[in-house]
């Protein structure tokens, strides 16, 4: 079932990863814990709420730091004669197929962080919805755009 | 509003054509929202006159702002270049396959009225070249659509009226809301005065133009080969003026891309017969009437029938919220006693009071709804015809059937009925309401659903309920009983800090829940044939989903970590529209699958 011939990310995507989700926990996860242990305080003794707290950031601070390179070693993508192949998730897997005909259009995207990486995000979409069918994140910037040129070019019926 | 930018602009040569005079561009709310999959490029307005329109007369637009664009002098090929490096990929892949191109009008120009090709435009000359005439709407259709329009308004405001009815507020509060809904029904006038006064449509190159709006103007053009389904409505004021409403939908927008309301009977079917002598709808017309081939024909027993099979534990609690408002409205006091006089029988038949009433009000709604109810088969197309003031008669051409759908809930399947949807990628939002299937026949006796199934989705020739279904894998019943002990308990300890001394009975839906959910596992049931994938779920309201596997737009393979214990998968497949979920399935029966659906794809 798993995907071993697949192409892997770009190895910098762990860096990225553990960097956005630093940033993500300074900008969210501590004021909300930080918050939520004042409230605690006033239900349990300060230290035991206090101990919580710091316990709550550690994990945290340890998963931002350790699940990246799992969702690393998950993230394969193949392109094929008729699809284009993606497998992701530590937890949750998924495997998404898209045929080329069927792909309506590719994006490249790149944040701020990604943009000092030299990374980009590849996002395919269908006439499925407004959902992405298929994101593959952390290429080198010039892969995702040869990559979405390559895959924006074959054509067919779209089925719709 | 913009007379003296008129005086200072060269005005083109027809002056009784107000699209053609420049209008400072200003921004509508209602419309003109670019959307994230096709960012609409800040103009594809082609300069009409040899400009020369100097900055101080380029009237400043919040597009041009907001796109830190402004239009100048330049040539239609350079105006595509700039569109082309905006939209990038999207110009190449996105426009050509949506559906129509829209292109909103600014500045002093003309609409450039078709679409763009990445080959290369059409000649410009014939695109403006203006020998096909422009048509209005019917001139009586004002008069007719006013009411209905701000009637629709209000009503899809009712959840405010109700509040405004039954709060407690002073009267000067009431008042304030009253004039907020006063508002929107005047907005819903203005809008329907402005469809009215300035819509123009044509058949030009092979493609539908309509073009409207008179401050935020927009042009469209909708390629007929890519009509998802047409429908025709005709409400009483309508059929008293001999007018009728055409509505055509492509898989663009949430909205309905093409509306034209009212245009005479006559119109419309001209309309009509030029759009399939194109695209996609029957050839047939209405002459062919006598030899278009019956699919089904429902009574007035089956729609009654499927009036009271119909969602009625939600319109229960709607109608018990109200009563309880009601008595509420009787003062603080009537309430307190009642609750407290309010004996169990009394409770029981308050429920089965309440039940009537929506019973009552599903049947008569049906009635309206469905009263004459048939499907036809028009060569390459089904056309359905319903309803009892507003009829409807939605065409759908076969081609274009997404998902073919069968409702059967516990009650209407005893009966022996189900209900068949229709689905195209033209899903969206119609008089407010999302809308859950072009096409619907509501009440199918079980022998003929197999039959209208496939008569739906030609191309699909699997019938569900003759095939035998694979089951789902033995191992999944466990993580269905799981989900249900999980989900049931929480309501259980909800329910218990309620009810004080029966609270221990509540544990005996616990038992409920797992019968259910051995249920819903044993008649689950996936099959996927050389052209069809089916699949089966649910056992309270069963879901039969048939999809042709030529319309597959992705296929994806997913595993929880519950799922990777026990060595499950679920397929998900999508088209254009739905995503659908097969019971979960074991290694060797995924394994096929994955093998089968690359082995063909598409």
């Amino acid at each position: 079932m798993d995907l071993q011939d697949g192409t892997r990310l770009d190895p910098g995507v762990v860096m990225l990863w553990r960097l956005q989700r630093l940033v993500r926990m300074v900008m969210i996860g501590l004021p909300t814990l930080i918050g939520l242990g004042f409230f605690a305080s006033s239900f349990v003794r300060t230290e035991l709420a206090a101990v919580l707290v710091v316990t709550l950031i550690a994990m945290n601070l340890v998963f931002a730091l350790f699940w990246p390179s799992l969702e690393y070693n998950a993230y394969r993508y193949l392109v094929r004669d008729h699809d284009l192949l993606v497998q992701h998730g530590v937890l949750f897997r998924r495997w998404s197929s898209v045929p080329h005909s069927r792909i309506q259009h590719v994006d490249t995207r790149q944040g701020p962080i990604e943009r000092v990486f030299g990374l980009s995000r590849l996002i395919v979409f269908t006439a499925a919805g407004s959902l992405a069918d298929a994101a593959i994140p952390g290429l080198k910037t010039q892969d995702a755009e040869h990559l979405r040129d390559e895959l924006s070019r074959r054509g067919g019926d779209d089925g719709v | 509003m913009a007379s003296d930018q008129d005086d200072k602009t060269p005005l083109p040569e027809d002056p009784t054509d107000i699209f053609i005079r420049p209008q400072p561009g200003q921004l509508e709310p209602e419309e003109d929202q670019p959307t994230e999959e096709a960012p609409r490029p800040a103009s594809l307005a082609v300069p009409n006159e040899p400009t020369h329109v100097s900055d101080d007369q380029r009237p400043v637009t919040i597009e041009s702002l907001a796109y830190g664009y402004h239009r100048d002098e330049r040539t239609l090929g350079e105006d595509l270049e700039e569109v082309s490096e905006t939209v990038g990929v999207h110009l190449e892949e996105d426009i050509t396959q949506t559906v129509g191109v829209h292109l909103e009008e600014e500045g002093p120009s003309l609409t450039l009225g078709d679409h763009l090709e990445p080959a290369g435009l059409h000649d410009a000359e014939t695109i403006i070249a203006p020998d096909t005439p422009w048509r209005g709407l019917h001139p009586v259709s004002l008069a007719v659509n006013l009411i209905p329009r701000a009637w629709q308004t209000i009503r899809g405001l009712w959840p405010i009226l109700l509040v405004v009815v039954l709060s407690g507020e002073s009267i000067g509060m009431r008042f304030v809301d009253m004039l907020v809904i006063l508002m929107f029904a005047l907005v819903s006038v203005w809008n329907t005065f402005i469809h009215w006064a300035t819509l123009r449509y044509r058949i030009h190159a092979g493609r539908l133009e309509i073009r409207q709006g008179l401050l935020n103007r927009s042009a469209r053009t909708i390629d007929p080969a890519r009509i998802q389904n047409i429908e025709l409505v005709q409400n009483l004021f309508h059929t008293w003026s001999g007018l009728v409403e055409l509505r055509i939908e492509t898989a663009g927008e949430q909205t309905t891309e093409g509306l034209l309301s009212a245009l005479s009977v006559e119109d419309a079917t001209e309309l009509r017969n030029q759009l399939a002598a194109i695209g996609s709808l029957a050839k047939q017309g209405d002459e062919d009437e006598r030899e278009a081939d019956t699919v089904a024909q429902i009574g007035l027993t089956e729609i009654l029938a499927f009036g009271l099979t119909q969602r009625t534990i939600g319109t229960v609690a709607v109608i018990t919220a109200i009563g309880l408002e009601v008595m509420g409205q009787g003062g603080p006091d009537v309430a307190a006693n009642l609750t407290n006089t309010m004996q169990p029988t009394m409770v029981i038949a308050a429920f089965m009071l309440a039940f009537v009433v929506s019973w009552t009000i599903s049947a008569i709604s049906a009635i309206f709804r469905f009263y004459g109810y048939r499907m036809v088969h028009l060569g390459d197309a089904i056309r359905t015809e319903q309803g009892l003031t507003t009829k409807r008669r939605v065409e759908i051409p076969l081609s274009k059937v997404q998902l073919v759908r069968s409702d059967e809930p516990l009650m209407r399947r005893m009966m022996g009925y189900g209900t068949v949807l229709i689905e195209t990628a033209g899903l969206g939002f119609v008089e407010g309401q999302q809308r859950t299937a072009e096409g619907m026949v509501p009440m199918v006796e079980r022998q003929d659903l197999g039959r209208i199934a496939t008569t739906a989705a030609p191309h699909a020739d699997v019938d569900p309920w003759a095939a035998s279904l694979n089951p789902a894998h033995p191992r999944s019943l466990y993580r269905a009983l799981a989900g249900a002990t999980i989900r049931v308990s929480i309501l259980i300890a909800l329910g218990m800090s309620f009810f004080g001394p029966i609270k221990w009975a509540l544990l005996g839906f616990l038992p409920i829940a797992w019968i259910g959910a051995w249920l819903d596992w044993a008649k689950q049931g996936w099959l996927v044939t050389d052209s069809a994938i089916v699949s089966r779920r649910g056992f309270f309201n069963r879901r039969t989903f048939i999809v042709s596997r030529d319309k597959l737009q992705s296929v994806h393979l997913v595993q929880g970590p519950l799922m990777r214990l026990h060595g499950l998968n679920r397929l998900v497949v999508s088209v254009a529209g739905s995503r659908i979920a097969l019971p979960e399935t074991g290694e060797t029966d995924t394994a096929w699958l994955q093998t089968e659906l690359n082995r063909s794809t598409i």
